[in-house]
């Protein structure tokens, strides 16, 4: 498929503006980059000189480490949880019908509307009644609540598609619930679980305010952290930082879209040559050339 | 003793008019019953009864004399065929194939021989790494059935198993179908709106129709001998013809009427039906009976005639359908052989049928009206 080719005409001034908006969507982000490589002691750019002398600052203080190695655990613990309930919920939803679907939904998305400085407030203060502010686990769940909104999107979207029949077919052939979950449900909707996990997973791992509101000393994340620093002074190194949280970012998405590529390829293969050839009478050249179907040349040049 | 048994099953969904009402049947082992009925008339709730993927609000369902109602479809050991097919986009054909075997336990050894063997009844062997979306809609139909099949279930259901594929590759599928399901000598239930479907596939046919089984009976005797204004209707083309009973005379097999029909003379008719004298009756004729013939020519004893004017003949290929009308105004349909077409328009003509040829069903609904709802 040529992108380029599907790309419909347009005036030359809606292309530019159209290349401005998506340079100034980029191009503060992607500043950062050069910057980090500055072999100055502040901020700035262009960059005089290039030196790693950041990221090594970055990857020899103990701080940093322990707050990089705090967001991974706190973002895959997240990505579990998230993923685990918003999938259960997408299948619920995607089998309930009418108005209470609608607005289960929509309660579902709320986390999205809610402006997060207002959830987190009201979190810390849910917390505080359990003792729980200043932990770990007030953090996990606090961003599980906005992290489940994608889950469920991702899910529900893949759910689409999905036949029904496909699990009465699996009861009638013997498989009971969970067996029908695991090997039919499952693998079919695996494309969107994997994307929700994802978006999860980056979900929590740049999130700021609720970590800020709720994390103890011992649990500052990333995002804490570089805010943080910022506060004494602004130092290079948060640069490297963002350039680093940017790259996994980026190699994330990319992963997850090769992923969702490969599955796609593989369910929605292309029809065989054969269907289209067959029907205008090539069945002996076809099986010919695909090969390996011996015996097969007569049922396939007759049938399709 | 029958194999399978629907008793007195109801179901209604959920704040509607119940979806199917009082449906019993008696099923033999081996046998082929078809449901046939207009969209809507619960053939498929019924078989979701059956195979266990709905519960009855009321009734029993047994097989072999045991009662299934609150078995789980899993624990059944029921084949199901699918309009839509239905097959697991994420395996082979293999794979789906072996799917029923594996969840039985089956040792690897004899899954891929059995489903080899499957494989080779539908005409597919070689086709089995292939994934469902590379295969036509015939050939997955085909797999559908395989999987089917394979373990050898008690009870084959099929719900428009052929709905979504073309004539010429239909009329083949039901052929093979029959034959497989003949060989294998397993019980099968099949739906289809499709009364040609299933006067050919069927040793039984019970036709539905508004939630309820209106007629069960074989293909010849839901044909030749519709119960109701509804069969006739649905099952071939009819003509209703409205008559008044002048006389009724009991007797054995069947009570003999003299009906009067306007504008012909009294027709003398045997039926089974009882009908008080005076009441209003419907007189169904298929347009295969019906003969043409010019006035002058007076009907035979057994024969019944009445006037009419051909308003139309429409080429039909092998046969050709005239439409007449009667002084009344009723349109009658008629089939006769292409070749044999000597009339034209505005004719006046004798329409003129053996007597033993007639169905009387009691007047208890306006034909139209149900024709409508069968279409
Ligand atoms: N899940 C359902 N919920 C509510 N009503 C239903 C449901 N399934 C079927 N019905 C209704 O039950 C009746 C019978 O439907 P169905 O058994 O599917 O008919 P058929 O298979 O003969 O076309 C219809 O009026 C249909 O609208
Ligand atoms: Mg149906």
């Amino acid at each position: 498929m040529n992108i380029a080719s599907n790309t419909p005409r347009v005036a030359p001034w809606t292309a530019w503006f159209a290349h401005g908006v998506i340079a100034f969507m980029v191009v503060p982000t992607l500043l950062v980059v050069p910057i980090s490589f500055n072999g100055d002691q502040y901020l700035s750019f262009p960059p005089r000189d290039f030196s790693l002398r950041w990221y090594e600052d970055f990857w020899s203080n103990d701080q940093w480490l322990h707050s990089a190695w705090i967001s991974l655990v706190t973002a895959l613990a997240v990505m579990a949880i998230a993923t685990v309930l918003g999938t259960l919920a997408a299948i619920a939803l995607h089998r309930m019908t009418g108005v209470g679907k609608k607005v289960l939904l929509a309660l579902m998305m709320s986390p999205l509307m809610v402006p997060t400085v207002v959830l987190a407030l009201a979190l810390y203060f849910f917390f505080a009644r359990l003792q729980m502010v200043g932990t770990w686990s007030a953090v996990v769940l606090g961003q599980v609540i906005l992290a489940v909104p994608f889950a469920v999107l991702n899910v529900h979207a893949s759910l689409q598609g999905y036949p029904a029949t496909l699990e009465r077919a699996a009861s009638s052939l013997g498989a009971g619930p969970v067996t029908t979950f695991l090997r039919i449900t499952m693998p079919i909707i695996r494309p969107g679980i994997l994307s929700g996990a994802l978006f999860a997973f980056m979900v929590s791992f740049d999130e700021f305010i609720i970590a800020l509101f709720l994390a103890g000393p011992g649990e500052t994340t990333l995002p804490v952290r570089m805010w943080q620093t910022m506060q004494l002074y602004i130092s290079p190194t948060i640069a490297a930082v963002s350039s680093m949280i940017t790259g996994v970012t980026v190699a994330v998405f990319i992963a997850s879209h090769a992923l969702r590529r490969r599955a796609t390829r593989r369910r929605f293969a292309e029809r065989q040559p054969s269907a289209s050839k067959a029907t205008k009478g090539k069945g002996r050249t076809l099986v010919r050339n695909s090969g390996g179907w011996p015996g097969s040349g007569k049922l396939m040049s007759k049938e399709v | 003793m029958s194999y399978l048994s629907l008793i007195d099953v109801e179901k209604t969904y959920a704040s509607s008019a119940p979806a199917v009402r009082h449906v019993s049947l008696e099923i033999e082992r081996g046998e082929f019953v078809t449901f046939l009925g207009p969209s809507g008339s619960g053939k498929t709730t019924t078989l979701s009864m059956v195979a266990g993927f709905i519960l009855p609000s009321s009734g029993r369902i047994e097989v072999g004399g045991q009662d299934i109602t609150h078995v789980p479809p899993h624990q059944r050991n029921i084949g199901m065929v699918f309009q839509d097919y239905s097959l697991f986009p994420h395996m082979t054909v293999e794979e789906n194939i072996a799917f029923p075997l594996r969840m039985r336990g089956m040792s690897k050894r004899d899954i891929t021989s059995r489903a080899g063997e499957a494989l080779e009844i539908v005409g597919l062997s070689g086709f089995g790494h292939r994934l469902p979306v590379q295969l036509s809609g015939g050939q997955q139909q085909r797999v559908a059935i395989a999987r089917a099949i394979v373990y050898r279930p008690a009870i084959l259901l099929m719900d428009e198993p052929l709905g979504a594929l073309d004539r010429l590759l239909r009329d083949r599928l039901q052929l093979e179908i029959k034959q497989i399901q003949r060989e294998m000598g397993i019980t099968t239930l099949y739906v289809t709106h499709d009364q040609g479907e299933a006067l050919t596939m069927s040793d039984r046919i019970c036709v539905f129709n508004e939630g309820e089984v209106v007629q069960v009976g074989t293909p010849s005797s839901i044909y030749e001998k519709p119960s109701n204004v509804f069969v006739a209707g649905f099952v071939g083309e009819s003509n209703f013809l409205e008559c008044r009973v002048l006389t009724r005379k009991s007797g054995s097999p069947g009570n003999t009427y003299v009906l009067a029909f306007p504008d012909s003379a009294p027709v003398t008719v045997q039926s089974e039906c009882i009908l008080p004298v005076h009441s209003e009756a419907i007189a169904v004729v298929r347009p295969e009976h019906i003969r043409v013939e010019p006035t002058f020519i007076q009907p035979q004893p057994a024969e019944a005639a009445i006037q009419a004017t051909i308003r139309d003949i429409i080429y039909r290929g092998e046969s050709s359908s005239l439409q007449a009308v009667l002084r009344s105004g009723q349109t009658v349909t008629v089939r006769i052989p292409s070749r044999s077409v000597v009339l034209s328009p505005n004719q006046e003509v004798h329409l003129v049928w053996e007597t033993r040829d007639t169905v009387l069903l009691p007047n208890d609904k306006r034909p139209e009206a149900v024709i409508e709802a069968a279409e």
